[in-house]
């Protein structure tokens, strides 16, 4: 146990001052916040650990009710640049990925699609081959 | 609603009447119905104990059942262990051994705990652990929530309380 001093920080224990709302459930998460206009994001994870991906249809996600869009890897690289881990490691090669899986899926839970949703049908209407 | 189902259920003591989709999640319930978002889900298949709630006193997954399961059940979640907004000794006992983190499983823990210090006001370490190994927590490990627990129980019983419900 560590000696309390009276005088100063060293030694002493500090309570936290954002427990009262976490310990009585009015923290506020990512996921409870509404926004107005705000939409949902829905991903289709790879089931396998390596995989290649010969086709996606989708006509069946986006002809259900409330779907916004459908994206697949394809739509997204043209949004926005592949991902990279940025390490400091002098001789660290560092590969880089699409957000979204464009041919391949490397890991389990890759995502290999994703779709704005109002439910969960159209994320399960997904045929990947 | 077409395919609706009504329910009228009993949360926090509060009543309410809806008519609810067959397959809508009670955790989805309380948070997108009834707004009670200190109720968290984690992993959304019953592992991670982050959905815990108190159904007729007894904890349960409410990522796990459906509402349309509850007509008639009374339900308590996180915000309805706090009384008249209030901290009661466990969350005493969790604020100053430091037994949380960032709070996200905090919720079910504090439900899962609520349970077992209304059933057994003197638990031993063995059982503390046991009551808890349903609930995962990433960031701060299980030691302090673990004294936490013990220290609630001391509390509890040096006021002569249970673990109060609204």
């Amino acid at each position: 146990m560590a000696q309390v001093t009276t005088a100063g920080w060293v030694g002493r224990g500090a309570l936290r001052i954002e427990d009262d709302k976490l310990l009585k459930g009015r923290g506020v998460f990512t996921d409870d916040l509404h926004l107005p206009g705000m939409v949902h994001l829905a991903f289709v994870r790879s089931p396998h650990a390596h995989a290649r991906i010969r086709a996606i249809r989708t006509e069946h996600a986006a002809a259900v009710p409330g779907v916004l869009a459908v994206l697949t890897g394809h739509d997204l690289a043209a949004l926005c640049k592949p991902i990279y881990v940025d390490v400091i490691f002098p001789s660290y090669k560092a590969p880089s990925r699409p957000v979204v899986a464009i041919d391949a899926v490397k890991f389990v839970g890759d995502p290999a699609r994703n779709n704005p949703r109002l439910c969960d049908t159209a994320g399960r209407s997904f045929h990947i081959v | 609603m077409a395919d609706g189902i009504s329910i009228r259920v009993t949360v926090n003591g509060a009543v309410h009447e809806r008519t609810v989709e067959p397959r809508l999640l009670l955790a989805d319930f309380l948070r997108h119905e009834l707004g009670l978002t200190g109720t968290h889900l984690g992993c959304e298949h019953g592992v991670c104990g982050a959905c815990t709630v108190l159904v007729d006193g007894a904890s349960a997954r409410s990522c796990l059942l459906f509402a349309a399961q509850l007509d008639g059940a009374r339900i308590t979640t996180v915000e309805g262990l706090a009384r008249d907004g209030e901290p009661q000794p466990i969350h005493d006992a969790f604020h100053e051994n430091h037994a949380l983190q960032c709070g996200y499983c905090t919720p079910g823990f504090l439900v899962t705990v609520h349970e077992l210090l209304t059933e057994n006001p003197e638990p031993t370490e063995a059982e503390v652990r046991e009551a808890l190994s349903g609930n995962l927590c990433r960031c701060t490990g299980y030691v302090n929530i673990i004294k936490a627990v013990l220290d609630a129980a001391r509390r509890l019983r040096a006021s002569g309380q249970r673990p109060v419900l609204r």
